[in-house]
């Protein structure tokens, strides 16, 4: 089975109330043209009743002792087996988490699990988000910030029930924590079904192709979220024997409060883009195309997470320039 | 493009003969169905607690805690002696007197709870 072969995987999430089962309704029901199998974690709320609708019980593999990093949905891994043989009666699976669910263990478990990845990818993670009660549950719910800072698509929904005004102030929040999802706007999920499923948005490569400068347009917040982000930059083309060993120490030491990280990186002596993204600790990295004749060789990595300390992280990131002296020991 | 070792490329390239080899040998070994999910995972957490390297085996029968054979090592070096004696290890400590540690195989307990 190739890359094209693999299923596509959406995750949905959202706080208590947000309208994912709506949203889940409405893909099961439209005529769009694919069959999805679904993964849902209340059987009674779906409007739609067959084999292709499975209920997961959110049973959590802690694989090494607790560590958030090393934790998967051994659930999903059972369930995603067992749909895999009857493979030729759906194109797509759509998997809904529970409002309180971390999502880091489903993205997880797309990374980590040789066979779910052989199978199966993840499409995006589409977070639904309640533009009327987002900013008083995001103060004190985590859970409504990590399924934020997770997301690769938010829909945010119910924007009716808002002005113009407190619409803005919503969304200039979720940038504050998310700085590179893409925002849809609804009234009861009624939102095309092609902004949302099928995007192929959680494949930064693929993103970067779509749009180049994807990264680019990113400011940095002072603010007291639980959940930040913050980018790094630098116009010095890096070493590779400086930035792997850098990055995979990073993503050690500080992984468990690092939800997502995306990056471009310009390695020295080196005619392609080298893209790297990252859920915790689990890192992946490849090269992407060549960087074009007229496009600034400008690295940028955005990193989004739970009180990172920016200070040590950019030392550490400007130590990997190639134009960086290294003192003699 | 440059040539560097790279070593954040997808591991599905590095690993997936590795990782099909290795739940062919636990299915034998634990006499599992075929159709049992067998996850295998290689881990290279520094947490407080974790080895620097390890391979960790999930068996995920239904209706069942999911059972875990942990072995130290890359994947790539695993071999089906290590499972063997890490199936054994595990056992060892939890079989009641009289026991015979092949009539007791298949039904460990789950170290993780």
């Amino acid at each position: 089975m190739n890359v094209i072969d693999k299923i596509p995987v959406t995750v949905l999430t959202g706080y208590l109330g947000a309208g994912k089962t709506t949203l889940l309704n409405r893909i099961l029901t439209e005529d769009h043209g694919k069959r999805y199998a679904v993964i849902v974690n209340e059987f009674g709320d779906v409007g739609i009743d067959n084999d292709l609708v499975v209920d997961a019980d959110e049973e959590v593999f802690e694989m090494n002792n607790g560590c958030i990093c090393c934790t998967v949905r051994g659930d999903l891994i059972r369930i995603i087996e067992g749909l895999m043989r009857r493979r030729d009666r759906f194109d797509a699976i759509l998997v809904e988490t529970t409002g309180l669910a971390d999502p880091a263990p489903v993205a997880q478990t797309f990374f980590v699990d040789e066979d779910v990845r052989s199978k199966a990818k993840l499409d995006a993670i589409v977070t639904v988000v309640d533009a009327r009660h987002l900013l008083g549950e995001i103060d004190r719910a985590h859970e409504a910030q990590e399924q934020l800072a997770f997301a690769d698509i938010i829909l945010l929904n119910k924007i009716d029930l808002v002005n113009e005004q407190e619409l803005g102030a919503v969304e200039s929040r979720i940038r504050r924590i998310n700085p590179t999802a893409v925002i849809r706007k609804s009234q009861r999920c009624q939102v095309p079904l092609d902004q949302v499923i099928d995007r192929n948005a959680f494949d930064l490569g693929r993103v970067l192709e779509l749009e180049p400068d994807f990264l680019e347009h990113f400011h940095d917040h002072d603010h007291d979220d639980h959940v930040t982000s913050f980018s790094l930059t630098s116009d010095a083309p890096l070493l590779p024997e400086r930035f792997f060993p850098w990055i995979q120490s990073t993503s050690q030491r500080f992984g468990i409060d690092m939800l997502r990280m995306k990056g471009i990186i310009a390695f020295e002596d080196d005619d392609d883009r080298y893209v790297i993204q990252g859920v915790h600790m689990l890192l992946e990295g490849n090269h992407q195309r060549a960087w074009k004749p007229d496009e600034p060789r400008l690295t940028r990595i955005v990193f989004i997470g739970r009180d990172l300390p920016r200070d040590i992280i950019a030392d550490g990131f400007d130590g990997c320039a190639a134009s960086k002296m290294v003192p003699q020991q | 493009m440059k040539d560097f070792v790279n070593p954040l490329a997808p591991k599905t390239n590095r690993l997936q003969a590795k990782s099909t080899q290795i739940k062919g040998w636990v299915r034998q070994l634990l006499d599992l169905p075929e159709d049992t999910p067998v996850s295998v995972v290689e881990l290279a957490c520094r947490d407080e607690g974790c080895a620097d390297i390890e391979t960790v085996i999930g068996i995920m029968e239904a209706g069942k805690p999911i059972r875990t054979i942990r072995i130290h090592g890359a994947m790539a070096e695993v071999t089906r002696k290590a499972i063997d004696d890490s199936a054994h290890e595990m056992t060892a400590g939890d079989i009641p007197n009289g026991t015979s540690k092949d009539q007791f195989r298949g039904n460990w307990p789950n170290r993780q709870s």
